[in-house]
């Protein structure tokens, strides 16, 4: 089959490469109908998380049809059309019965690796190379699928492909940070980021009650989209002064809750920003933690902070004594999506929740480097590229 | 781009060695004999479950002792596993089986990823740590 492959940093190809075969009695293969880029992706072309191995598949956030399940599967038949979560999970651990299947326990064959990395042991994902498994990724013909009765959800009449895909992450990400930060009606949120999940916590922060939801970001083409299509007001950092801006919506109080969905890469036009890059260029340091910083000052006294942004490592100059003498309530996390997707396409197939309009490049798998290129430069509007292999 | 990826592989080195030496420093209290000690995994399943599912621990045969009991806020049972004296058993093994034993009585299976999909595999330094690292890590970890 064909495959978008990772050869090392910022080198992406497709090639031809073995089809996937089923492993376990609860594994399914599912062809790939539509995969889409994800902003974490770009840490792994990048290096910033220097987990892939030269040769693995790239992707995460997909949909398709099974085509072949296992003998032990028994909610789930060939011909379904299903969308699955990015996140591996056995439904089964202490962790997926609370909900958390983004850190079960039995889905990740490197614990080893996480252990030492983390204290424990994440749990596995696609494509996204051995800290969260080693499973081959999305952006192919085909994909084995572990747990697929657990992991992959039928996707309603109506709803359609460039729909339904981003209920896989960027969604159900979305709705977590929002969800799950506790917002009480009438609260202002301020969301960090204006990528997908930005757009979908921000989107989710209003279905939640929020009255006010305003959306940081420096591109204009994604700011717009906040306004045009998801409802929310915007603020370009690049344009204002960010925090006295924040503070002057928010009635001199800051934001009940702050979400943060920018991750390991962010920009800033302030020192600290500055700094963060130059040590990330010469491998000084790992992540870049600016827009968590910034979130943390722009929240209000008892406030709540999600950490939706995907980090890898370790980080300079955390405002502790910010978080600790604001008393501020933190909470993080990768999707735990299982839990939520099967409501959150009830919402896309009413309309609820606008998903299409983030696959702004829609191309072959064959164009997926070109794809690739125009995401994480931003060019030509690209918030998302989706390839149909 | 041999020497980027040659950085970010010293530098993935580094850190994961740092972690590891600072989490050994912050652990100096614990026995001298490492590999004697009890190893444990909590099992979200009753002692009977989990009695059926300790195939791989009992293919380790007399080198181990093991002991079950039940973990606080069912949560289950703890199912603990310790290389006996004399046995020339790793570490590793304990470690392998007791997760294995888990997988089998929560999951029903274990989990794998061989073989996996992929593209050409050049010979790169990171590509080389990352897989020696892989490798090693199915025993290794904090349990």
């Amino acid at each position: 089959m064909r495959a978008l492959v990772w050869n090392g940093i910022n080198d992406l190809r497709v090639e031809t490469v073995p089809d996937p075969k089923l492993l376990n009695p609860r594994d399914a293969i599912v062809k790939v109908t539509a995969t889409v880029s994800c902003g974490s992706d770009l840490h792994l072309v990048g290096g910033y998380v220097p987990t892939m191995r030269a040769g693995d598949i790239l992707g995460h956030e997909f949909l398709g049809e099974i085509v072949e399940i296992g003998s032990e599967v028994r909610d789930r038949k060939v011909g379904d059309r299903v969308v699955v979560n990015s996140f591996i999970a056995c439904g089964q651990c202490w962790y997926c019965l609370q909900g958390k299947t983004s850190l079960c326990d039995n889905t990740n064959t490197a614990p080893g690796l996480n252990d030492a990395l983390f204290g424990a042991t994440l749990g596995g994902c696609f494509g996204f190379g051995y800290t969260t498994g080693g499973y081959a990724g999305s952006h192919a013909e085909y994909v084995r699928v572990p747990f697929v009765d657990v992991g992959s959800f039928l996707i309603p009449d109506g709803v359609t492909d460039a729909q339904a895909v981003f209920a896989s992450d960027a969604v159900p990400t979305g709705w977590m940070g929002a969800a799950e930060s506790g917002i009480q009606a009438g609260d202002i949120v301020a969301v960090w980021g204006a990528g997908g999940v930005g757009q979908m916590a921000a989107r989710s922060a209003m279905l939640l009650g929020a009255s006010r939801v305003v959306v940081i970001d420096r591109i204009p083409e994604r700011l717009a989209q906040v306004r045009d299509v998801i409802g929310a007001e915007t603020i370009n950092y690049e344009e204002v002064d960010l925090q006295p801006e924040l503070r002057e919506l928010t009635g001199g109080r800051g934001a009940d809750v702050a979400i943060e969905a920018v991750g390991l890469e962010a920009h800033s036009p302030g020192i600290d920003g500055m700094c963060d890059k130059f040590k990330t260029n010469l491998k000084l340091a790992t992540d870049r933690p600016t827009a968590v910083r910034q979130a943390l000052f722009g929240v209000r006294k008892g406030g709540s902070v999600f950490v939706l942004g995907v980090y890898s490592g370790f980080v300079d100059k955390f405002p502790l004594g910010a978080m600790m003498n604001k008393g501020l309530t933190i909470r993080t996390g990768q999707q735990n999506g299982h839990q939520y997707i099967p409501m959150l396409l009830e919402r896309i197939q009413r309309g609820e929740i606008s998903t299409d309009h983030l696959a702004t490049h829609t191309m072959s798998l064959e164009d997926a480097p070109h794809g690739y290129d125009l995401f994480k430069n931003k060019d030509d509007g690209c918030v998302r590229a989706l390839f149909k292999p | 781009m041999r020497r980027e990826l040659a950085i970010v592989g010293a530098i993935a080195a580094i850190g994961t060695g740092a972690v590891l030496w600072s989490r050994r420093r912050m652990t100096a209290e614990r026995p001298r004999d490492e590999s004697a000690r009890w190893r444990v995994v909590t099992v979200q399943r009753s002692e009977a479950d989990v009695i059926g599912a300790m195939a791989p621990l009992t293919a380790l045969g007399s080198a181990i002792e093991t002991r079950l009991g039940t973990a606080p806020g069912d949560r289950g049972t703890e199912l603990a596993a310790r290389i006996r004296s004399g046995s020339d058993l790793s570490p590793d093994d304990v470690r392998i089986a007791l997760r294995q034993t888990k997988q089998l009585a929560e999951a029903g299976e274990i989990a794998v990823v061989h073989p996996v999909s992929h593209g050409h595999r050049r010979r790169t330094p990171q590509g080389a740590l990352l897989d020696a690292i892989a490798a090693k890590s199915e025993g290794t970890g904090v349990l």
